[in-house]
């Protein structure tokens, strides 16, 4: 089997959901004896370094593109300006053009972002085309001025990929009932999460409370943090003695930070900014509860960083990756009270919090990339089985 | 020749609303009427109304039949409230003079498992009374909420003048021997006589009869099944199930219904006759005796506690619940009272289990919540208003 890739960003010099996505499930896919040409951009901001001198398990093919911003690094810029525009619609024409991977027998895409190229390709080869959808851009932008020209091009993968990869059942329903996808076509694979980088924590101490509550996560619209803050206020009018911790950062902070001095909860409320990886990791350990409370979020890895670290996990019920966990709260995205009831109980009732984090770190080990690995490269032989299928009716 | 000993058990939970610390009531009302009132309904229509009736043609059609009941007190009070005509059917069961009716306590609670056996004894008068108010009948016989039984439990109820006691015939209490005889607790001169399940004979209904082709005996046919109760020996057959058994855990369209009612016939065409539970101890003197230190019950692969008690967060619950006995007792506030027993229902922390293997399942199939933590959470948020509560009238 071999399969043509196209991704936006590959470590290690760009980290995003995306890039570290691709470098786990090649790795895993290299492992099931898959050959993988990877076609990525080539940012001149990177000068002469070189991503393909740092793997073995793949063929890496670097194409010029033009300096500009991933969709998931900056979220502060809602609606690309043209300049970003132009250089996605550069990058897929080059990749078409440096497109070697004539033996390759399925094609891959991720994301609006990628699927261009994707596509042309498949008119030109007729190879099968699997397309990933990490996000839409209902989910990036929570239902707030999405932005159609991108909606378009999801419409059109959804309806010309041979099969669609969601990253959740809550995603595939959405493209499903959204994007009027054919549910035979479309299959939810969860992604995985890299326990080695997280110490886990089987002998934590659950008999104390810090009183920590936790957000940790882009600090924007579709995260939902105005409703962990209006949670905070409704925990500190019960116990003024709980911390609140927003990690991250994002375009909400400043209303976020103007809710809290109105409300006479900035003593509670703490600020990080960015965290990398080692203090996020340091911040799941003191927290005694972590809460994302997305009000769109196809997938949600944080979840399983925190749940693996034996924190207590609330998340809300528009999270892809609490569709398949038993040991965390489920709350809307919308209902504060809920949340602080939630985290109230958590932090005065020692079995539950207990019972949660042990639990929980133990749940979180079915998320291996093994399996994400698995069952991409099943997709792959439908994809092509569904594809010969298509020839042989037409 | 032996007899079938048929016993169900009817009980419905006064189930809780959701309820934060943000829209608690003023009062104690924490129950979800609505939701009580829909499942009440839909099992009424699925099980007890179809059930009694079927059960009354059957007297009908043999003298011979009997059958044996424990309605909670839980389910009773809300027969009355939401369907009056159950409880009349019931009512009628009970004039053929061929249905017993057993005692338990009024709160289906976990009340036998406290050291003290007092807040156990007033439960078990609620039932007494409850039942002769609106059944009009006074039980002779006791069974124990979902079975549960160790040698205290059979103390007190001797000393309370039952005939006798049912409990799980599991392998841990009798070793080798048959389910199929009446036993004696093993403290000394004991009065009391105690009938086990025969879990084989009774699970073959309540949980393998719509198991389908995975279960080699699937189809289980009224005959097939007589013919498995005339091989028995021994003094008693004991089937004891939940009610919903008939048209509820098993549906309609599994042939459940098709099964009870010919079954009886079967049976009697090959010598097997029925008695009640008290018509049974009274008949046969017992064999031996059974040594029970440690709770059994009927529920989980277990058969123990542990489907109540086995996490800390149930501990908890169930803990809190208890240490608040004295002061509901010195406050002496009916309408206070009537609602921590009603917490004390062993279905409240029966969903906030968290054992993994298999009984997950029939745990959440009973569960209104989605998780057994969002159980607890609503559970102890109720407990600790209701402590709040009560330790507020006391200070005044």
């Amino acid at each position: 089997m071999k399969v043509a890739m196209i991704g936006w960003e590959f470590p290690p010099f760009m980290a995003g959901g995306l890039g570290i996505h691709c470098l786990e499930l090649t790795t895993q896919l290299a492992r099931m004896d898959v050959d993988i040409d990877f076609y990525m951009p080539h940012m001149a901001l990177e000068g002469d370094l070189r991503v393909a001198e740092h793997h073995k398990h793949l063929k890496i093919y670097e194409v010029e593109a033009e300096p500009g911003l991933s969709p998931y690094g900056d979220s502060s810029r809602r609606g690309y300006d043209d300049a970003f525009n132009d250089a996605v619609w550069q990058y897929n024409q080059r990749v078409v053009d440096a497109f070697v991977s004539e033996d390759a027998d399925v094609v891959h895409a991720h994301d609006w972002i990628t699927y261009k190229a994707a596509a042309e390709i498949k008119r030109r080869t007729g190879k099968p085309l699997v397309w990933s959808c990490h996000s839409t851009e209902y989910d990036r932008s929570a239902g707030f001025f999405p932005q159609q020209w991108i909606i378009e091009i999801e419409k059109a993968a959804v309806r010309d990929a041979d099969l669609v990869i969601a990253v959740s059942e809550l995603t595939r329903k959405q493209l499903i009932e959204r994007f009027d996808a054919d549910p035979g076509k479309v299959v939810a694979i969860h992604n995985g999460v890299d326990f080695s980088k997280w110490s886990d924590h089987m002998d934590r101490d659950y008999g104390r409370s810090n009183k920590v509550v936790l957000y940790l996560s882009r600090v924007s619209r579709q995260k939902g943090p105005m409703s962990f803050i209006r949670a905070a206020k409704r925990v500190v009018d019960r116990d003024r003695s709980v911390r609140f911790i927003v990690a991250g950062k994002g375009e909400m902070v400043p209303e976020m930070i103007s809710y809290c001095i109105q409300n006479g909860i900035m003593e509670n409320v703490t600020f990080t900014g960015f965290v990398p990886d080692n203090e996020a990791q340091r911040l799941y350990e003191a927290a005694d509860v972590y809460v994302l409370p997305s009000v769109s979020e196809p997938f949600g890895i944080s979840v399983l960083e925190a749940m693996t670290s034996g924190t207590p996990t609330i998340v809300s019920k528009t999270t892809g990756v609490g569709e398949a966990l038993t040991h965390v709260l489920r709350a809307e995205h919308w209902d504060s009270d809920e949340i602080a009831d939630q985290i109230l109980a958590i932090l005065h009732n020692k079995p539950l919090r207990e019972a949660l984090g042990k639990n929980g770190a133990l749940e979180v080990r079915k998320f291996t990339w093994e399996r994400c690995g698995r069952r991409t490269l099943e997709a792959y032989k439908l994809a092509i089985a569904r594809a010969q299928a298509m020839k042989v009716a037409a | 020749m032996t007899d079938v000993c048929f016993y169900f058990e009817v009980h419905q939970p006064v189930r809780l609303r959701r309820l934060h610390l943000f829209n608690m009531p003023q009062d104690v009302d924490y129950w979800d009427h609505a939701k009580n009132r829909a499942i009440f309904e839909r099992v009424s229509n699925k099980c007890y109304i179809p059930t009694n009736k079927l059960l009354l043609d059957l007297m009908e059609e043999h003298p011979e039949f009997k059958v044996s009941f424990a309605l909670s007190g839980t389910f009773v009070e809300q027969a009355k409230k939401f369907r009056p005509d159950v409880l009349e059917s019931f009512r009628a069961l009970a004039e053929t003079g061929r249905a017993e009716f057993l005692e338990e306590t009024y709160y289906h609670s976990l009340a036998g498992l406290w050291d003290d056996h007092a807040e156990l004894k007033a439960q078990i008068q609620a039932h007494r009374d409850v039942m002769e108010k609106e059944l009009g009948v006074r039980p002779t016989f006791y069974r124990n909420t979902e079975l549960i039984y160790d040698n205290r439990i059979a103390k007190t109820i001797e000393s309370l003048g039952y005939l006798g006691i049912a409990t799980e015939g599991t392998e841990r209490v009798l070793g080798w021997r048959s389910p199929n005889y009446v036993y004696a607790p093993a403290h000394g001169e004991s009065k009391i006589r105690v009938l086990l399940k025969n879990y084989k004979l009774s699970d073959d209904i309540a949980f393998r009869f719509s198991s389908g082709p995975t279960w080699t005996e699937w189809p289980l046919t009224a005959p097939k099944y007589a013919d498995w109760l005339a091989k028995q020996e021994g003094h008693t057959i004991n089937l004891f199930m939940d009610y919903e058994t008939f048209g509820e855990h098993n549906w309609p369209e599994s042939g459940i219904f098709d099964f009870l009612k010919h079954m009886p016939g079967e049976a009697i065409q090959r010598g097997v006759g029925f008695s009640t539970p008290s018509e049974v101890v009274e008949r046969h003197e017992p064999v031996g005796t059974i040594e029970v230190p440690f709770a059994i019950s009927w529920a989980d692969t277990e058969r123990d506690v542990s489907a109540w008690l086995h996490n800390e967060m149930q501990q908890q619950a169930f803990n809190t619940l208890r240490e608040l006995a004295p002061y509901v007792k010195e406050l002496n506030d009916p309408a206070i009272t009537h609602a921590w027993r009603l917490l004390q229902t062993s279905d409240h922390v029966y969903y906030c289990t968290t054992k993994h293997m298999g009984d997950q399942d029939i745990h959440m199939y009973f569960s209104p919540y989605e998780s057994p933590y969002q159980a607890f959470i609503n559970l102890m948020n109720v407990i600790v208003d209701l402590k709040h509560k009560v330790f507020a009238r006391l200070r005044r």
